[in-house]
This record gives C-alpha cells, sequence and structure tokens, in this order.
C-alpha cells in the first residue's frame, strides 16, 4: 500500500500459528500483521479457530508451532545462547503486561468494587499505591461512562455496564494493544451499543485492536480491516468495504449470505 | 438423685475452666497450623511435577484412613520406641494437626477448584504472575466457599481434642473426669463439661456467621435479588395459610 502506512510500527506479528486439540486441529497456520492504531475485525463460522487464534496472541493458549510477536518481542519465548526456548509462567506474565483483553463473560473479579477491578493490575502487577491508582481507575470509569458506579460490586452492574469496568481494567495496565473476545456476545442487545460506542472511542484514540465478533455494524464503522477466519486458516483479509461487497472466496459468500 | 448443688460446683470449678481454655487453646493452635500445610498440600496435590502429586496423595490417603485415636498413640506412645519422644502437648498437637490438615486439605481443593477458570485467565491476561494470581483472585474467592466447612471443621476439632485426652493432656474432659473423682458426681460433672462445650460451639458459630459475611463481600448484595425473593415468597406463605 502506501508509503506512509508502512512505516507505522508492527505492534502484532504471528506467523504460520498452530495448535491441536487431540486429534483435532483448531488453527493450520494463521498468519497476521497488524499496524500500530488498527482496528482489526476477526469474523468466522463459530469452531473455525477465531477466539483460539486470539488467545495465543497473549499466550493464554500455547501455540503448537508458530511465532507470535509483540511490538517485535516474542511471546512465550526467549532467547538463550542463540536458542529459542520456552519462558516460565512468571516471564509470560511480565510479556502478558504490553496486551490487554476484553472476555465475552466479562470475567470481573466479583469480590473486588468496580474501582478496585479496573486498579488490580496496576496495584498487583506494577506495585502502584493503592491510592494513586485509584485515583486513575476513577478517570476510567468517568472515561466509560461509570464515574457513578466505582463503589458498586459487579453482581449490582448490569452486563453492558460490566462489561465497560471490564474495558476500563484492561486499559489501566496502559497496553500496546486490545483483544476483544466477542465483546457483546454476552449482551442483551440493548446494551451492545454501550459497549461498541467506548470500543469506537478507543479507535478514535488511536488504539490498536483485534476484535473477534459478529457485530456487522461495527466491522463496517470502525473496522480497518476484516479478516474471515474458518477451517483454522484465514481465508480473506481486506478492508470491510471490499470485504462485504467484494469477497474473493467462496466460503466467505456462503458465511456472508447466512449471517446478513 | 440430681444435685444441683454439684452441677453448680462443676460449672464453678476452676479445674473445669482452665480446661476449657486448654481446649480452646488446642483447637486453635491445631486450626492455625493445619491450614496453612493445608494449602500447601491442596497445591501438592494439583502439582504438574508427579511425586510431589504421590507424596501428598499418600499423606492425606493415610491420614484419613486410620483413626486419630491411633495415629495419636502411635505419636505419643510409640515413636519412643524407636528414639523419637515428644511432649504430650507437641504430641497432642502434632497429631491434631498432621490430621487435621488432611481434611482441610480437601476443603481447600474445593474451594480452588469452585473458582471459575475466567477468574484465573483474566488475572493473567493482566500480566499477574502465578502466586499472584493465586493470592489476589483465586484464594478470596476460594475463602468464600470454604468457611462454612471450614468452620465445621473447627466445630468439630473443638469435639475432637477430647481424644488428646488418652494421652493426658489435661483439656476438658480430661480435667472433669478428676474433678468427678473427688465426688463421684458423673452426670451432673459431665453434664457441665457438656454446657462447656455447647458454649464454646455456639460462641465459635457466631464468630463463623461473622466470617461468612466478610468472605461474602461483593455475594448476594444486588438489593434487587432479595427483593425479588420476598415477592416470590410472600404470596406463596399466603396460600399456604388458606
Amino acid at each position: 500500500m502506501t508509503v506512509e502506512k508502512t512505516a507505522v510500527p508492527l505492534v502484532v506479528e504471528a506467523r504460520q500459528i498452530r495448535k491441536s486439540y487431540g486429534e483435532v486441529e483448531v488453527l493450520k497456520g494463521i498468519d497476521l500483521t497488524v499496524r500500530q492504531g488498527e482496528v482489526v475485525l476477526i469474523l468466522g463460522p463459530s469452531g473455525g479457530g477465531k477466539s483460539t487464534f486470539l488467545r495465543t496472541l497473549n499466550h493464554l493458549e500455547t501455540p503448537d508451532s508458530g511465532a507470535v510477536s509483540i511490538c517485535g518481542e516474542r511471546i512465550g519465548y526467549g532467547d538463550r545462547a542463540g536458542r529459542q526456548v520456552p519462558l516460565r509462567e512468571r516471564r509470560i506474565a511480565v510479556q502478558r503486561r504490553r496486551t490487554g483483553m476484553v472476555f465475552q463473560q466479562f470475567n470481573l473479579f466479583p469480590n473486588m468494587t468496580a474501582l478496585d477491578n479496573v486498579a488490580s493490575g496496576p496495584v498487583h502487577v506494577n506495585d502502584v499505591p493503592k491510592a494513586e491508582a485509584r485515583a486513575a481507575a476513577r478517570e476510567l470509569l468517568a472515561m466509560v461512562g461509570l464515574a457513578d458506579k466505582t463503589g458498586s460490586y459487579p453482581a449490582q452492574l448490569s452486563g453492558g455496564q460490566q462489561q465497560r469496568v471490564a474495558i476500563a481494567r484492561a486499559l489501566a495496565m496502559r497496553p500496546e494493544l486490545l483483544l476483544f473476545d466477542e465483546p457483546t456476545s454476552a449482551l442483551d442487545p440493548e446494551m451492545v451499543g454501550e459497549v461498541l460506542d467506548v470500543m469506537v472511542r478507543l479507535r478514535e484514540e488511536g488504539m490498536t485492536m483485534i476484535v473477534v465478533s459478529h457485530e456487522m455494524g461495527f466491522a463496517r464503522a470502525a473496522a480497518d480491516r476484516v479478516v474471515f477466519i474458518a477451517d483454522g486458516l484465514v481465508v480473506e483479509d481486506k478492508s470491510p468495504d471490499l470485504f462485504f461487497s467484494a469477497p474473493e472466496h467462496e466460503r466467505t459468500r456462503q458465511f456472508l449470505e447466512r449471517i446478513l | 438423685m440430681w444435685s444441683w448443688d454439684a452441677f453448680f460446683s462443676f460449672l464453678s470449678n476452676p479445674q473445669l475452666i482452665q480446661g476449657a481454655w486448654t481446649t480452646i487453646w488446642l483447637t486453635t493452635v491445631s486450626m492455625a497450623l493445619a491450614l496453612p500445610l493445608a494449602v500447601l498440600v491442596a497445591l501438592g496435590r494439583a502439582s504438574r511435577i508427579a511425586p510431589i502429586r504421590i507424596v501428598t496423595g499418600f499423606y492425606v490417603w493415610l491420614m484419613r484412613g486410620t483413626p486419630l485415636l491411633v495415629q495419636l498413640v502411635i505419636i505419643y506412645t510409640g515413636l519412643p520406641q524407636v528414639g523419637l519422644r515428644l511432649g504430650v502437648i507437641s504430641a497432642a498437637l502434632t497429631g491434631l494437626v498432621l490430621n487435621e490438615a488432611a481434611y482441610l486439605s480437601e476443603i481447600v481443593r474445593a474451594g480452588v477448584l469452585s473458582v471459575a477458570r475466567g477468574q484465573s485467565e483474566a488475572a493473567r491476561a493482566l500480566g499477574m504472575p502465578p502466586w499472584k494470581v493465586f493470592r489476589v483472585v483465586v484464594m478470596p474467592q476460594a475463602l468464600r466457599v470454604m468457611v462454612p466447612p471450614l468452620g465445621n471443621s473447627f466445630n468439630g476439632l473443638l469435639k475432637t481434642t477430647t481424644l488428646v485426652s488418652v494421652i493426658s493432656v489435661e483439656e476438658l474432659l480430661r480435667r472433669t473426669q478428676f474433678a468427678v473423682q473427688t465426688n463421684f458426681r458423673v452426670l451432673e460433672g459431665l453434664t457441665a463439661a457438656a454446657l462447656y462445650y455447647l458454649a464454646m460451639t455456639t460462641l465459635w458459630g457466631l464468630v463463623q456467621r461473622w466470617l461468612e459475611v466478610r468472605v461474602g463481600r461483593g455475594h448476594q448484595t444486588g438489593p434487587s435479588r432479595s427483593r425479588r425473593i420476598k415477592r416470590a415468597t410472600v404470596p406463596a406463605l399466603e396460600l399456604e395459610a388458606r
């Protein structure tokens, strides 16, 4: 493409990611590169490996082969005497701090208030003093429109509110990259909008995001690229316009016919 | 004939009061030592390293499969035969702690397993190292599930300590038996002792309820939930009354 676009640094570089569960090969060699500030939407039939692939990017799933690099750093492996050796979980934890993740089921800590959920990363991972972390958490909660819910426990919040707290929690670590694993799939329809609004705003602020989702509206409005994954492979990787108007592959057309 | 005088003199007997104190002390110290050991054993049984799994599994199997009374007599009376001599209190504590930890480890294990997988995943995704995932996220939530059965164990242990009277620890039962030997008022003496046990377990029940509220933070706090329950139950009761 254009010269200025290639000058933007790579945030994600995944090469030939493979993963099997027993006999079933879920990922059959997936390649993906994402540049800073890009929003990539991953679409595809369920069971096609989208979520599994997303989880290899922060090593919640360990790929059987292939390499993931975030901001140029190989995830899960370290260099020892010129050879790539698997890192211990303690070291991988350090690598994960660059990547935030938002889950389908929110996964907020039920025993902490919204404020302490958001502050939990800075306090327990970066040893930021509690008062300071809480002040920053308060700002993040205000940013996602929940300034009045700081003292609420997750059980007292709606699904949409919980997911916005979860986004704020991920942002509190100041990640270079945000991963969204079906962030709106567990929400009632009227709450989907409030979560997508936050995501659109993050995009405007230049956040790099990879989103596994079926939200076509979000794909059209906010995605720079749509990546279609089926049967463990990347079938199509295009701008949303081209993806929806001129899909190249039969597999993509079948999928689009069914969901649109 | 039942003698109230004898009963009340047992109740206020400093021997019994001191025995009750020993019982409380033994129970609390045993529990306090057994719980960390139980956490280690539970972690050991979930370990990726096979020898650790086998050793901890064997320990739990052995301790739960043999009577505490036998274990106590072996520790106090049997071990000196191979040159390991423990004092009365040390022997009692050793037996109680080793035995209790085996049972508690099962409670800890169940508690840890009850925490949803997504919780530790969220913590890992934030970049927490493994021990922080356990201490900050998994353990506090496991505790909520563990407190009722742990409280049950504490209650049981208060009464199980009577067994150490066999190796001559002067806890409540043994002190009562001594006191009874002065006037042979068995019924009054042991009723008084039973009352002491009842008082201790009742007091513990209150402590446990307070603990449950503390570790239950964030759960069942929504006002809508209790209101819904009330609305659902009230008409049902009215129907029954008719």
